[in-house]
Parts: C-alpha cells; structure tokens; sequence
C-alpha cells in the first residue's frame, strides 16, 4: 500500500485532539489567578505551591495509586485464567459468563453498600483498602474477561498445536506462544482495570475507611462544595504530564533505536 | 487430553468464581435481602416484614420514559465511539508502525487527570462564554446559553468517558486482522464499501461486540456524567436508583429495581443460549 | 456428564430424599446467613421518641490521644483543629463526607470507627430513633451554658441530650444581583434573565419546601392533598429550571446560575468569591436547619470527642469557626467575637419575627416521610 492514509490520518488526528481538548483546558486552567475554572483571569503557580503543601490530597493520591495498581494486577491475573478457562465450550460454561456479565450491569450504588454491609457484618474485613480492593476487582474482572476473549476467541490454535508437536511442554507453549499473542489484550484488561479503580467514585464512596480516602472520593465530596478546586486540577495536569513525558521518552527510545537499527521510515 | 475439559476450565475459572462469589453475589444476596423488605424511613432503611411492595413499585410504567432515555443515551454512546473510535483503532493498528503502543498509550493518557476535573472542564468548555460556543459563533452555529443542559452536552460527555473502551478492544481485533484479505478482496474486484463490509467487519467483529458490550452497558449505568453535564431533563435509570439509597430514602425499592436488571440481562444471556457464548 | 453433573441437576430434584433434605439445608444455611448478616434489617422500632439519656460516662475505649472526626466538607475554620490539639494534646484524623447518606450507611454498618459526626437535625432523629448515638455527658460539657436557648429548647433534641450544634442557617434564594435585580421571593423563578438556568436543591423536604410554600402552605405539613399540590407545582417548575441540584457554589460564583434555591452558608461563601451573587429569604418563608455534633454509640474515644465538643463550645473558638464557614453560630457567648458585619446581617442572624417563618424541618413520623420521599421521587422522574 504505497498511498498515504491522509484522510484516515486527519480524522485520528481528530479524534485526539477531541481527547486532548479538556487536557488542554485543565491545564491552561491549572495556571489561573482566581479559582474559577471557566475564565482565565490571570497568571500564577499558587495552585501547584498549594498542592505539594497539602498532604490530605497527597496521601489520597498514594491509595488510589496503590490500589489502582493492585486491583490492576490482581484482575488481570485472574481474569486471564479466567478468559481462558472460557475457550472451550464445556457443560456450565453458560452461567459462568452470564455470572461474569453482572457486574457490568449493577448500579454503582447497589454494590457500595452491598459490600459495605457484607465487609463489615459478615466478613469483618476493616474498610479502607481491603474493602475498596474487594469492590474494584469484582466489578474490573469483567472488563479483563470481555477483553482478553475476545483476542483468545480467534486465537488459531494450530499454533499451539504446532509448538506441542516441535516438541514444547504445556507451559512452555504457553509462554512463548501463546502469552504474546494475547498480550496486547491482557494489557488493555490490566489498563482498563487500573483506570476503573483510578476514576472510580460512588462505590467508593461507601468503603473509604477512618483517615484514608481515594482521591476521586475526595475530589467529588469537595466538589459538591465549590467545584473542583484548581488544586485538584494542577494535580490533574501533572499527573498527565507525567505520563505523557514517560510516553514521549518511549516513543524517542523507540525512534533511536529505530535510526540505529537502519530501519525504513515509520509510517507504512 | 489427560484430564476432563471442565475441569481445567472450572479451575482456571476458580480465583475469579471465588472472588466474585465472595464480593459480588454474597453481598447481592444482601441486596435481594433488601429488596423484599419494607422501608423503613429510619437508618435501617429495611425492616420486617417481608413483601414483594418494592417489586411493585418498581415495576411503574411511570419509569419507563426515564429507562428509554437512558438506553437512548447507551446507544447513542456505543455508536459515537465506534463511529470515532474506529477510525482511530484502524489507523493506529494498520499505520502506526513501531509507535503503534504508544499511540495507544496516547489515548489513555488523558484518562490519568481526575475524572470530575475532566467533566468540569467540559463544563467550562460547553458553556455560553465557553471555548466551543465562541469557536462556533464565528460560523454562526452558536447557541444561546451554551450546550451545557442538552441531551448532546450528557451523549458528548458519555463518548468522551467511554472512547478507551472501544479503541482498545477495536484495536485487539484490528492488529490480528490478516490485511491480506483486503487486498485480496480488492484484487477479486470489490470495492471499498464492500470489502469492509464483507471482509473487515466480520474479521473485526469480536473487538467490535467487545468494545460495545464495555461501553454500552457501564455508559447506561453511568449517572455523575449526565448529572453533571445534563439538566432536569436529562437524569438517567442510574440516578433513579441511586437516588433511592439517599433522598428518596427508599432501599428496598433501589434494590428491587437493581435485581430486575439484572435478572433482566441474565435473562437475555441465557436466552441467547450457545450461540454467543463464545464472545460473552 | 459425569455422576458429579448428575447429582447438582437432581438438587431441586424432589425425588431423592437425601439430597432434597442437604437442598433444603443449604439454602436454608444460605439464606440464614444473609439474614444474621443483615444490614440493619429487623423489625422496626416500636416507639418513635428516644429513649431517656441515663447518665452515661463518657470513657475512651482506646486510651490514646487520638479522635476521628468526620464532617461535610469545608464546614471548619483553618485553626479550629490544630487549636484543639495544642490546647488538648488529642490528635485529630480529620475525614469528610459529602452526602448525609453516605454518612448514615457507615455509622449504621457500626464500624466506621468515628467519634464525632455532624448530621443535619432532620437526620439526627433517624440516629435516634435506631439508637445509634450515645448520650452526651454533660459534665464533660461546662460550656454547654453557652448555648442560645433557641438550640437549648429545640424540640429535635431538648436539653441536648445527644448533639450540640455545630452551626445553623437558613434555607433561601441565592442569585446574581447584576442579572436578575431584587429577589424577594419564588416569583423570581419566572424572570425571564432566570429561564433554563435557575436551581432548586437536590434534598427532598428542602425542594418539596419551594412547592409547598409558593402555594402558601406550611413545609412541615402531613396532608396529603397538599402534598399532591406540591409535585404538580414543582413539575411545572422543572420546566423553567436548568439544574436540581445542592452543588451551587461554583455556579452562583461563575454566574452561570443567576438564581438558585441553596443554603445561606454556600450563599455567602459564593458571596466572599463573588461580591455580585445576594442570598434572600423569600417572603413566602424558607427552612432553618442545624448541623448538630454527635457521638455514635461505638466511638473508640468518646472521653475525647467530648473535649473536643466543650473546646468548640468556648466563645473565641465558636466565633472563629462561624466567621470563617459563614454560617450563624449557636453559641450566645461567642457573639462578641463575630465579625460585625456577619452579626448585623440580618440574613445571617435573621430577627425573631423573620426565624418565626424559617422553621425546622420536622420529624412527621415514619409513613409521611415515605410519602415525602415518593413525592421527591416523583418531581425528580416526571
């Protein structure tokens, strides 16, 4: 295909900026003089000077991370298991993924206080990380599941076949042949999970324990106050800066190692 | 094969079954405790004794407008981020050469900011002095007011929450896809139109049901988005029941009204019966 | 299938006497389970007053200088909690909460682990009414003299048995001078410069209040048929209206709401913001309410919330706390400290004859508060 994607390439170009718009806004915002969010008034860098002073959002900033991480990894492992044990038909295989597709559909709400009511009455789990973690897997799992199936179900298994009949054991078959094919969709079950737990607000709302919050709890509790606080919306900024300085580092390493290898240009 | 197939398979289902059996059905056997309860207007919010009221009520005809629209709004979602998101996918998966992950990558960095700072923006964005509305008055298509409060303003909010879902799966499916078939297809004489329908299409249709089964569902469920951006004439199902655990102070009726849904889509899944089951 | 499928499918089977019998105990287990886990869900309370307040002790479970406070969000001064721990050596986990629901879920489970809460007036009597709250032991409480008889008498909690107030204020009209003029009552929900942008709160008895005092009956009423009359008017209100919501602060700041039905402390918080945004009772009348400091009955250092609640108590500290979160304070002995122009605003401390038109929410009992509910359920989806 030796024709440019012009067209293709406008319209994703769109389509990112559409992504990027409020990116922008909040971060042009995150320099504002006055708290309003809607006019620019002037410039400044008290919201940030703020910021690394209040360890309140600090300290929820860390549990969402590290609860962000941990439900991540958590549902991704076992929804993988999970996704596969799903490839062949087998007699229950229906309930399980009917079972599997609840979570997608209850309320928010439901689950937050069901969870709240069965951590603290039956279980005796303590709230806080343990209960938030119990929530965020149940209802990430399903997105894992959904994910990786639909990579596993076209997954030829000739291949498979073939490295058990040059010779590989199970396991082996299954790391180097199997695991990099559906790689990419268990990392997209591993983002979507951490992004579920990151952004996640009503559920939480009902499991955060005594001295520790989730940042979109606290960031949603001071909003029915006054609005998102520019605090909130510098601390937004950085962390998508963070994330895209580490992004364009790899996309440099990528181009580098490209050049080195003298390889043809990029964009086939 | 040494050992039975549902055996394997019933074990590596076994850490997921555990833990939803642990921390969804165990606490929604709670919710269905709920639902047959009486309100109680106190704390306790469930009292004896038992009665099937909730379901009742629940089962108004007043609702339905409200559960319409919400499902407009899911659909009216889905088929915006298939409508944006695949273009994108396609591109990424098929052009993107060695920077294909980080464009990916790229499409989920926005999502590290809060997302009521996101929502908030688009606030400001959509309203009458917002960045939208002046770009548009220069064509004239401006709008008294801004959009905020508008069925566009909640579907718009809904897309930009939900696109992750659908590129990513989109893209899953299109970086399998064999392009060969295009070409082939090209080569037998089809045209554009036809090659993607008859080709692509079904070559990308598991990434395509997976990604509107991940946005069509949780965007229906989704009710801060519309709250926030939507007006008195945009409050969704979600809200319904959400507003049932707190002013509506009504518990059994908001979980009475949760385990119809859910028996609703069980239903629907089992119906479906073998045929689906290889995708969900 | 294997003996193990042929077995599960025999379950509900009732031809095998064995496995019908372990059927019957397993869902029996299951359900007995469920039912002793049960939120909250017994038989319901057999009186509706709170039971008299024996002379309880105050003590601290856990001997430690520690206290978990949970409040609304901005709702204290900057120095009222760092004051406390220098004049006390208690340290204080501070936590907020956004929504008396979501409070009342966690106190109700009974393992939040806070020591003071602040649930509104008409929340406390649902506290009470499934003794969730310890009485309070006013020898811990010298100050409590400092009290306005007003919160002393008050009928949701006489002699403050289980609360002291934390701060009061009144429920009215917000708006922007600039676009919309004078606001003297609900009339102004028909200006035209108001048209798909106004507001009314998100609460069920403060917006069933606007229907029911713009046709000129009490809030506090239990008929049914102006109840009815209520959710029509409203229903015809949700037409011009843009938003039902409490979070009106930023939007009144922003003017992108000129008029809003909001609380007068979020009005003169706007207000500090934004010098154009006024607050207004309504002629037809409004609501009062009291945010009232609590110990749940649980509470793992009550001896120390009760210092903390005396510590509040003192006049210089009630009048830092009011000062800064703008609301009225309840503590006569605060008064010579409060900022002149708070006390002689009369929409902050409104006059006797204008309080008379600004009553509490009342508890109208179990079944008219379900009916409440419904008519607020019904303005929100119709």
């Amino acid at each position: 295909m030796t024709r440019r994607p012009w067209v293709l390439g406008a319209v994703a170009a769109l389509v990112f900026a559409f992504l990027y718009a409020p990116i922008a806004w909040l971060a042009a915002v995150s320099f504002n003089d006055s708290r309003s969010l809607s006019r620019i008034t002037g410039l400044s860098t008290r919201w940030y000077a703020q910021l690394f002073g209040d360890d309140r959002v600090l300290d929820a900033l860390g549990l969402t991370l590290r609860l962000a991480l941990t439900s991540a990894v958590v549902s991704t492992a076992i929804g993988t298991l999970a996704a596969f044990g799903l490839r062949r038909a087998f007699p229950g295989r229906g309930p399980w993924t009917v079972l599997l597709s609840l979570p997608l559909v209850v309320p928010e709400v439901v689950l937050g206080v069901a969870v709240l009511g069965f951590c603290v009455k039956l279980a005796g789990i303590p709230l806080g990380f343990g209960a938030l973690l119990a929530a965020h897997v149940a209802f990430s799992l399903s997105f894992v599941v959904v994910v990786v199936r639909s990579r596993v179900a076209g997954m030829d298994p000739r291949l498979e076949e073939a490295a058990a009949d040059l010779g590989a054991s199970p396991l082996e078959a299954f790391r180097t042949v199997t695991l990099p094919l559906v790689a990419p969709a268990v990392a997209a079950g591993a983002a979507f999970a951490f992004l579920l737990s990151f952004d996640d607000v009503v559920t939480s709302s009902y499991l955060t324990g005594v001295g520790s919050t989730t940042l979109p709890v606290f960031v949603y509790a001071q909003a029915s106050k006054r609005g998102v606080s520019p605090e909130i919306v510098a601390l937004s900024t950085l962390l998508v800066a963070v994330t895209a300085v580490l992004l364009v580092a790899g996309v440099l390493v990528t181009a580098w190692r490209a050049r080195r290898a003298g390889a043809a240009s990029t964009f086939v | 094969m040494a050992r039975p197939r549902w055996l394997v398979a019933t074990g590596l289902l076994a850490p997921t079954g555990l833990w939803l059996g642990l921390f969804f059905l165990a606490p929604l056997a709670l919710v269905v405790q709920f639902s047959f309860a009486t309100r109680d207007t106190g704390v306790a919010r469930a009292v004896l004794p038992w009665t099937t009221q909730a379901y009742a009520t629940a089962m108004d005809p007043a609702f339905l407008p409200i559960f319409g629209r919400t499902l407009a709004y899911a659909c009216a979602t889905t088929a915006l981020c298939l409508l944006l998101g695949f273009p994108l996918a396609w591109f990424i998966a098929r052009h993107g050469g060695r920077y294909r992950t980080a464009l990916l990558a790229a499409v989920l960095v926005p999502f590290w900011s809060s997302y009521l700072a996101r929502i908030y923006a688009w606030k400001a964005l959509l309203d009458g002095e917002g960045l939208v509305n002046t770009l548009l008055g220069h064509v004239g298509l401006d709008r008294e007011g801004g959009f905020l409060l508008t069925h566009g303003a909640v579907v718009l909010g809904l897309t930009y929450g939900f696109l992750p879902f659908m590129v990513l799966p989109l893209y899953v499916a299109c970086e399998r896809f064999d392009h060969r078939l295009v070409e082939a297809s090209h080569d037998l004489g089809h045209g554009r139109a036809s090659t993607f329908l008859r080709v692509v299409l079904p070559g990308v249709a598991p990434g395509v049901l997976a990604g509107s089964l991940l946005v069509l569902v949780p965007s229906a469920g989704d009710f801060v988005t519309p709250r926030l951006l939507g007006g008195v004439d945009q409050s969704t199902f979600g809200s319904v029941i959400d507003d049932q655990f707190r002013g509506g102070n009504n518990w059994p009726l908001g979980s009475a009204m949760a385990v119809l849904l859910l028996v609703l889509v069980a239903l629907v899944l089992v119906l479906r019966g073998k045929r689906g089951e290889d995708v969900l | 299938m294997t003996e193990q499928n042929l077995r599960i499918a025999r379950l509900w089977d009732t031809g095998n006497a064995r496995v019908t019998r372990r059927a019957v105990l397993r869902s029996t287990a299951f359900f007995a389970l469920a039912a002793t886990g049960a939120c909250g869900v017994g038989s319901a309370p057999s009186t509706t007053s709170a039971p008299p307040a024996s002379k309880v002790k105050a003590t601290n479970a856990r001997a430690e200088p520690r206290l978990n406070f949970y409040n609304w969000t901005d709702y204290i001064a900057d120095d009222t909690l760092s004051g406390f721990t220098e004049a006390s050596g208690v340290e204080v986990t501070y936590d907020n909460f956004s929504t008396n629901d979501e409070m009342e879920a966690k106190i109700a489970s009974g393992a939040a682990g806070y020591d003071l809460v602040v649930p509104s007036d008409n929340f406390l009597r649902r506290f009470l009414r499934s003794g969730l709250l310890s009485p309070l032991d006013h020898d811990l409480l010298p100050n409590l003299g400092n009290l306005e008889r007003r919160f002393t008498e008050a009928d949701y909690d006489p002699g403050n048995q289980y609360s002291v107030p934390w701060a009061w204020g009144t429920t009215g009209l917000a708006y922007s001078a600039s676009q919309l003029g004078e606001v003297t009552g609900f009339s102004a929900y028909d200006l035209a410069a108001a048209q798909g942008r106004a507001t009314i709160l998100d609460e069920a008895r403060d917006g069933l209040a606007v229907g029911l005092l713009m046709l000129g009956h009490d809030p506090n009423t239990t008929d049914e048929g102006q109840l009815a009359e209520a959710v029509t008017a409203l229903l015809e209100l949700k037409k011009k209206l843009g938003q039902i919501t409490s979070d009106v602060i930023e939007p009144l700041t922003s003017g992108q709401v000129p008029l809003a039905q909001a609380y007068s402390g979020d009005a003169f918080q706007a207000r500090d913001t934004n010098p154009d945004v006024a607050y207004a009772i309504p002629t037809e009348g409004g609501l009062s309410y009291v945010d009232l400091l609590c110990v749940p009955k649980d509470a793992p250092h009550a001896e120390n919330a009760h210092r903390f609640i005396d510590y509040v108590l003192e006049p210089e500290v009630g009048a830092a706390l009011a000062n800064a979160i703008r609301y009225g304070s309840p503590n006569e002995a605060a008064k010579p400290f409060i900022e002149p122009e708070l006390l002689d605003d009369p929409l902050v401390y409104p006059s006797a004859e204008q309080l008379a038109k600004l009553p509490f929410t009342k508890d109208l009992g179990a079944d008219v508060e379900a009916r409440y509910a419904d008519a607020w359920t019904r303005v929100k989806t119709g």
